[in-house]
């Protein structure tokens, strides 16, 4: 049968800043057919990949899916169209559970009803074998959950092309086998399936063509059945193997033991005795996530471990990058974004940046000093660079390299610990790399390597350790050293390990403890204990606190706090913050004073929360603009709208005017018995914004947003109106807290409300969100305000000195946030 | 060989992007937006050219002899701002620190004369002490600088609460006002010593090994910590130098107002916050100037003068603020590097970068 393509894309070219990604890539997939890629790293498969799924926008050439052309592509766009992608490094969102991010992506007329979601979802978690509860938080999973997540959720939604970015990076045996039975599945049902990966084994298995890219290029199609790993692997290398690496020198023996480890164990590697002797590379190998790599970053010094690090003349070990750097041992990291370089700055600043020491007298620099060694370093390492003065951050990934190990060299270190040392470098740069280290080797010196490429460490290494979970378990070396005997070697644990459960991370025995105690309602039952117990003191103390006039009263101004903290904790659940909720308040008081004056009855009250609503809107607009458009941070965003507001405000008022009917106070001040109107209708705000913020899809949005901007677009949410909404609601919250300060003031008195800014965010945080957005409750916001409210009237009736106003909630802040909101405890999670 | 051919792949790359960029225009303007402390000068010379038009005899002595001393204070307590915001900090403990140096100073000599010395080491320790507890709380705690600055201002508002049980008549010492307001080559000695500080705080950062290893934390604290620097004591160490700052611009502006009220410290929240911004230092942290801080200072403190010179009431003189920081702020996001980096990129391209 003659058959149209479901994914085709035609000459697609894509340029960064200093490199081109491809270079005019034609690619087709048909209905019921498996179409692998295989290329190096950096080849250009990654972003061939985000072009079909919308996430890239090409400088040329066309995408169409099902025959659709995309016009402007967009990740929800193409979801539409069919395609769904399972990422490399699982794109599922921490904050979001299980089910929300499988759902999220189905399709309205696919989406099971509310009563059979779990159900469902459960059904195509069981159909890839992963173990984990579908109310389950993703960030609470281990990477290999994660990616099975993933992986249902691109099978849930049925798609038409299902994307598999090196998809068994992760996966035991048993779950590589249960995935190609899922992709076959696909195959007989007619869709078709992209197969991104380096291994040729399982390409050969699962697909009937295969693409080459090399350099951005497509080096060609072919049939998978019709091909030899040989020249497969011939046109990914493009290049005879052997011709890049320096040549080994002949040794008479191994040079003195430059570093040496003894029952060294850490995180993720236990046990591991290793020498690096004078002269030698050594490579470290294994499947990732073996200890390879967590070994040589505690060689390092940057990760903790026990066990004995000897140097070369005995002197003990050490615990930090610092000493280990004075040691004369250097780490070369992996993560040259991260951890190699410091982006933004010069060439001659990075290349300087452990040499300080040296290169300055009395703790001053010496420019000259610096200046001559950053090019003493451009000429060795050839780095191609106009000016040693340029951000390092607009050379290409290959000078950007040898810029860190420029850097690394000018420590003149006598053991380098290299991690990754030519990942994402061109062919070109890559054998300069090699060669400079060779050549540091043989000047008598000592290298490490930890590379996830088993040609490099066989063609590069005089020895190779291979890690099998946390341990070596084999030396290569002499004609074993090859890159066979390396894969051979680490595969060969990868079938141990399918034989073993896994331990560690398992994260579904979680599910049977109530979920009250987990997560985002500690803090909200911590905070309405608290309220208790001050509120019992406080009467033990002094009966009169909880007359009637007193509660009435704190229930009142509690309300202004808590919608306040309402509207603040809508925007800090998408990331972003907003400073002029206290002014905004202070706005709607001028405003009701104008609407709502003396004589003017309900129906100016009406009025005047109209227009103050309008205003609300107007306000989260502009926030939104600032940030969104203008790329302003939204502290400051937020603190421009913040002193406007207060200048339209002053310039309305610019002295207290315009005394609010008295029966528009009453109105909006009554209630039932002694429990404020407003009071109530606060609870039923946050009970519902609750409510919504897990059932409704704005809700995940919201919080998809906040928890990863980035990955919430792969997943499809519209990232700048979920921006607009949560903004708009936060004023929205502002306004109605200004409406009941309005009734409680009187008056239209400008310098009102500014205040309920910081009270506002401090009610967030406390109420146990997290500041990075992603994560909160509306119950803990409305809880918190309440308590805060407490402690300044409980003060009063403890007779305690004014202090405790500020002393109280201060200390609640950083004792809630420092239980609750830490930066570790998300960059855990983000690093998992 | 590699040594003597490699200059020359220099030297060629430098030549070519003199001929790629070449309209002398469009290459001088990159380099004037390469340095973003510079764009501050040109703006504050012009608002000061300006000045006589919308407020007139805002530029006569007396006029500036008054106004500057103010840009001064606001300015020490901008360079602390700015300290803190080049490691990626945001510190809403400014207010309070001020305020309670202001008032520690007038306070601690008391009726007594004598011990101004004890007065002003009493302020600073305490303003120190507040940048350490913030600076352990970001460190330690790993508490977000914003969220733990906002309580310990809190905590510092209460601790005058305390000290002053929420009255405040004592007076600065005469030798504290008369140091303030005495004036050295017509300017009062507030204007030299914040001239003085933003001086030494640009050196420290542009030369010294301690202000590099600072920028280079700021710019990725990750790669700082794998260049072995000591990343959580500069950190640390950040706060409590801001606390200096606050403590020193408390004490120097009890001397110039003789008797701070209890929140004398207030309006520095937000206005030190500009003062950073206009004066060109990012708030993503890294790289910062003292000394653009200094010149944000005086050109927010000048248009608030003409503003309010030319009658304005405080209304319009916050609005005319609030759009100068956002228009500022915005001319600094907006990618104009863009709009030239095509040349940039055929630089490196054509140089086999690749």
């Amino acid at each position: 049968m003659s058959q149209e393509p479901l994914l085709r894309l035609t000459g697609i070219v894509k340029r960064y800043p200093g490199v081109t990604a491809l270079k005019s890539v034609t690619f087709d997939v048909l209905p019921g057919e498996v179409h692998a890629i295989v290329g190096e790293n950096g080849a250009g498969k990654s972003t061939l990949m985000g072009v079909a799924c919308g996430a890239v926008t090409p400088d040329h050439g066309q995408v169409e899916i099902g025959g659709e052309l995309l016009r402007r592509p967009s990740p929800a766009l193409a979801q539409q169209l069919g395609i769904a992608v399972v990422y490399q490094h699982a794109s599922v969102l921490d904050d979001l559970t299980v089910a929300e991010n499988i759902l999220y992506a189905v399709p309205k007329d696919r989406r099971p009803s509310r009563a059979s979601a779990t159900e469902w979802v459960q059904q195509h978690l069981d159909a890839v074998g992963a173990t984990v509860g579908a109310g389950l938080r993703v960030g609470e999973l281990t990477v290999a959950q994660r990616q099975l997540v993933e992986l249902a959720r691109a099978l849930a939604v049925d798609a038409k092309v299902l994307i598999l970015d090196e998809p068994t990076e992760s996966l035991t045996a048993a779950e590589t086998e249960r995935l190609f039975t899922q992709i076959e599945r696909m195959r007989a049902a007619g869709s078709g399936v992209v197969y991104i990966s380096h291994r040729f084994g399982e390409v050969r298995k699962v697909a009937d063509r295969i693409t080459v890219l090399r350099d951005g290029e497509s080096r060609g199609t072919m049939r998978a059945a019709d091909v030899t790993e040989e020249d497969v692997v011939a046109l990914i290398v493009g290049r005879r193997v052997d011709h890049v690496f320096p040549e080994r020198r002949e040794k008479s023996g191994p040079g003195a033991a430059l570093l040496t480890a003894s029952n060294l164990s850490g995180p993720g590697f236990a046990d591991v005795t290793a020498t690096i002797h004078a002269g030698e590379i050594v490579g470290l190998a294994g499947i990732e996530g073996n200890g390879q790599r967590e070994f040589l970053r505690a060689l390092g010094g940057l990760a903790s471990h026990s066990g004995q690090l000897a140097l070369e003349d005995g002197r003990g070990s050490y615990s930090s990058p610092g000493s280990a750097i004075s040691s004369g041992v250097v780490y070369l990291p992996a993560d040259r974004h991260r951890e190699g370089a410091f982006l933004p700055m010069s060439v001659a600043t990075n290349a300087s940046a452990l040499r300080h020491g040296a290169l300055s007298g009395l703790g001053f620099l010496r420019g000259r000093r610096e200046n001559a060694l950053a090019r003493e370093a451009v000429s060795s390492l050839r780095i191609r660079t106009p000016r040693i003065g340029t951000p390092v951050s607009s050379l290409s990934g290959g000078n950007q390299q040898k810029v860190v190990i420029a850097r690394s060299l000018a420590a003149e270190p006598r053991v380098l610990l290299a991690d990754e040392p030519t990942r994402g470098v061109d062919v070109g740069s890559r054998s300069e790399i090699y060669r400079t280290l060779r050549n540091f080797a043989d000047a008598g010196n000592g290298v490490a390597v930890v590379s996830s490429d088993a040609i490099e460490l066989a063609g590069l290494c005089d020895r190779v350790l291979v890690f099998s979970r946390g341990h070596v378990i084999r030396e290569l070396r002499g004609d074993e050293l090859s890159e066979r005997g390396i894969t051979g070697a680490s595969i060969g644990s990868t079938m141990l390990r399918a034989e073993t459960p896994r331990t560690g991370g398992r994260a579904s025995t979680l599910r049977g403890i109530p979920t009250l105690l987990r997560g985002e309602h500690l803090p909200s039952a911590i905070v309405a204990a608290l309220i208790v117990v001050l509120g019992v003191y406080t009467t033990a103390r002094s009966s009169l606190f909880l007359g009637e006039r007193s509660m009435s009263n704190l229930m009142l101004l509690g309300a202004i706090t808590a919608f306040a903290a309402l509207g603040e904790l809508t925007a800090l659940l998408l990331g972003s913050i907003d400073l002029s909720v206290g002014p905004l308040i202070g706005l709607t008081v001028v405003i009701l004073s104008f609407f709502a004056g003396e004589g003017s009855g309900m129906g100016g009250l009406v009025v005047g929360i109209v227009v103050a609503a309008l205003v609300g809107v107007a306000v989260g607009s502009l926030n939104m603009i600032m940030i969104r458009l203008v790329r302003l941070p939204a502290v400051v965003a937020t603190l421009v709208t913040y002193i406007l507001l207060q200048g339209i405000s002053l310039f309305l008022r610019p002295q207290p005017a315009g005394y609010l009917d008295s029966s528009v106070t009453s109105a909006i001040q009554s209630g039932f018995g002694s429990v404020p109107g407003v009071l109530v209708l606060a609870v039923l705000v946050a009970v519902l914004a609750q409510f919504a913020l897990h059932r409704t899809r704005a809700g995940v949005e919201l919080r998809a947003v906040g928890s990863d901007e980035v990955r919430a677009r792969q997943l499809g949410v519209p990232v700048g109106r979920t921006f607009l909404r949560g903004h708009v609601l936060c004023s929205l919250g502002a306004v109605v807290a200004g409406v009941v300060l309005a009734s409680v003031a009187g008056v239209g008195d400008a310098s009102l409300g500014t205040n309920y800014t910081l009270t506002a965010v401090a009610a967030v945080v406390l109420g146990g969100a997290s500041i990075f957005g992603g994560r909160g409750s509306y119950a803990g916001a409305l809880l918190a305000a309440l308590l805060l409210q407490e402690i300044t009237s409980a003060t009063t009736f403890l007779h305690l000195p004014e202090a405790w106003q500020e002393w109280l909630p201060g200390l609640l802040i950083l004792l809630g946030a420092a239980a609750f909101s830490r930066r570790g405890a998300r960059t855990a999670t983000v690093a998992g | 060989m590699t040594s003597r051919q490699a200059p020359a792949v220099v030297e060629e790359a430098a030549a070519s992007a003199d001929r790629v960029a070449a309209p002398g225009r469009a290459r001088a303007i990159l380099g004037r937006l390469r340095n973003p402390y510079a764009a501050i000068w040109p703006a504050t010379v012009l608002l000061f050219a300006v000045s006589p038009l919308i407020a007139p005899g805002s530029l006569r002595a007396t006029s500036l002899q008054s106004t500057i001393p103010f840009a001064a204070l606001l300015g020490i307590v901008a360079i602390g701002q700015t300290l803190v915001i080049q490691q990626r900090g945001l510190d809403l403990s400014a207010p309070g620190a001020v305020s309670l140096a202001a008032i520690l100073v007038t306070r601690i000599p008391g009726a007594h004369s004598g011990s101004l010395a004890l007065g002003v080491l009493v302020a600073i320790a305490a303003c120190v002490a507040a940048g350490l507890l913030s600076g352990l709380a970001v460190t330690i705690l790993g508490i977000t600088p914003l969220v733990a600055t906002l309580a310990v201002n809190a905590l510092l508002l209460g601790t005058i609460l305390q000290i002053t049980s929420g009255s405040s008549t004592t007076t600065a010492q005469p030798g504290l006002t008369d140091f303030a307001s005495h004036r050295v080559v017509g300017f009062a000695a507030i204007v030299w010593i914040a001239l003085f500080l933003a001086i030494v705080v640009g050196a420290v950062n542009r030369s010294t090994v301690v202000g590099r290893r600072f920028t280079m934390i700021g710019t990725s604290p990750s790669a700082a910590r794998a260049a072995g620097y000591a990343v959580k004591r500069y950190e640390l160490l950040t706060y409590c130098a801001a606390g200096l700052f606050y403590a020193l611009a408390g004490v120097l502006l009890a001397g110039y107002l003789h008797t701070p009220g209890l929140s004398a410290g207030n309006n520095y929240l937000l206005s030190s916050i500009a003062a950073v911004v206009l004066g060109g230092t990012s708030l993503a942290g890294g790289a910062g100037s003292a000394i653009g801080t200094l010149g944000g200072a005086l050109f927010l403190t000048q248009l608030q003068q003409d503003v309010f010179g030319a009658g304005a009431p405080t209304s319009v003189q916050l609005i005319i603020q609030a759009t100068a920081i956002g228009v500022g702020m915005a001319i600094r996001t907006v990618p104009w590097r863009r709009l030239f980096s095509r040349n940039t990129e055929r630089v490196i391209s054509s140089t086999g970068g690749k």
